[in-house]
């Protein structure tokens, strides 16, 4: 039971699926319902049949999340920088191993969604 | 005296600025780095408590949306704190202060704990999925 379907990119890399900076194209924030998140989650945990559409509207709503924390991020550093200044590259400010555990959770998705092999 | 290697100064040298613009610089850098604060300090609540081994893959997709979530967090934490990081070495540098022993950004001990609960929640999702 795949999640091809839903996919909209055939691959993403770890750089456009977490916005590395600097974000030339940043998330538009979206408006989560946690009342529909919970309810799916309580689904999943009261052993019913599941849908396919279901667990892909479950990760939708995690990767809008994902989205807002970042427009959250791209509109902080907008506000306090300023022309003078420039962001350096996400590579050049995070550890080796949130890089690597970025690489491991693009490899993960495209596993969940069949696109992994 | 050198700037840092990562750097948000636009202009490679402080020689190549006037006081003035030296000045407006350093203010910029002061506000900014009260700003990064509270988005480095905030502490949302974690989704992984533990790493737990999916029975299915519909377990599988829920545990990855949270840890994804938490991971989205940390990333967001930790560039707020690298930055404020490069942003305090930058302004001492402009200042004309010493700040060859400005170290590099590291994680602290509860960032570390968490990047090994995320990825040993991923291992268990990847292993589950026959990977």
């Amino acid at each position: 039971m795949g999640l091809a379907w839903w996919m909209k990119k055939a691959e993403v890399s770890a750089e456009q699926y977490f916005f590395f900076l600097p974000m030339p194209s940043p998330p538009s924030p979206t408006v989560i319902n946690p009342q529909e998140l919970e309810a799916i989650e309580r689904e999943f945990t009261e052993d019913s049949v599941i849908s396919t559409s279901t667990v892909g509207r479950l990760l939708e709503l995690r990767e809008q999340q994902k989205n807002n924390i970042f427009s959250d991020l791209n509109l902080a550093l907008t506000q306090c920088t300023t022309k003078r200044m420039l962001i350096p590259k996400t590579e050049d400010l995070l550890p080796d191993e949130i890089l690597e555990l970025a690489e491991g959770f693009v490899k993960a998705f495209h596993l969940l969604t069949n696109n992994g092999d | 005296m050198v700037r840092n290697e990562v750097s948000t100064v636009r202009s490679l040298s402080r020689a190549n600025l006037s006081e003035k613009q030296r000045e407006a610089l350093s203010d910029d850098l002061r506000q900014a780095i009260q700003l990064l604060v509270p988005l480095m300090t905030s502490e949302p609540e974690m989704l992984i408590d533990e790493p737990r081994t999916p029975c299915s893959r519909e377990e599988a997709v829920m545990y990855f949306g949270r840890a994804l979530v938490d991971f989205s967090h940390l990333i967001q934490r930790c560039t707020a704190a690298s930055l404020h990081h490069t942003m305090l070495g930058d302004e001492a540098y402009l200042s004309g202060e010493e700040h060859a022993g400005l170290a590099s950004f590291s994680m602290d001990d509860d960032t570390h704990s968490s990047i090994r609960a995320l990825s040993e929640q991923l291992r268990k999702i990847r292993t589950s999925l026959g990977n």
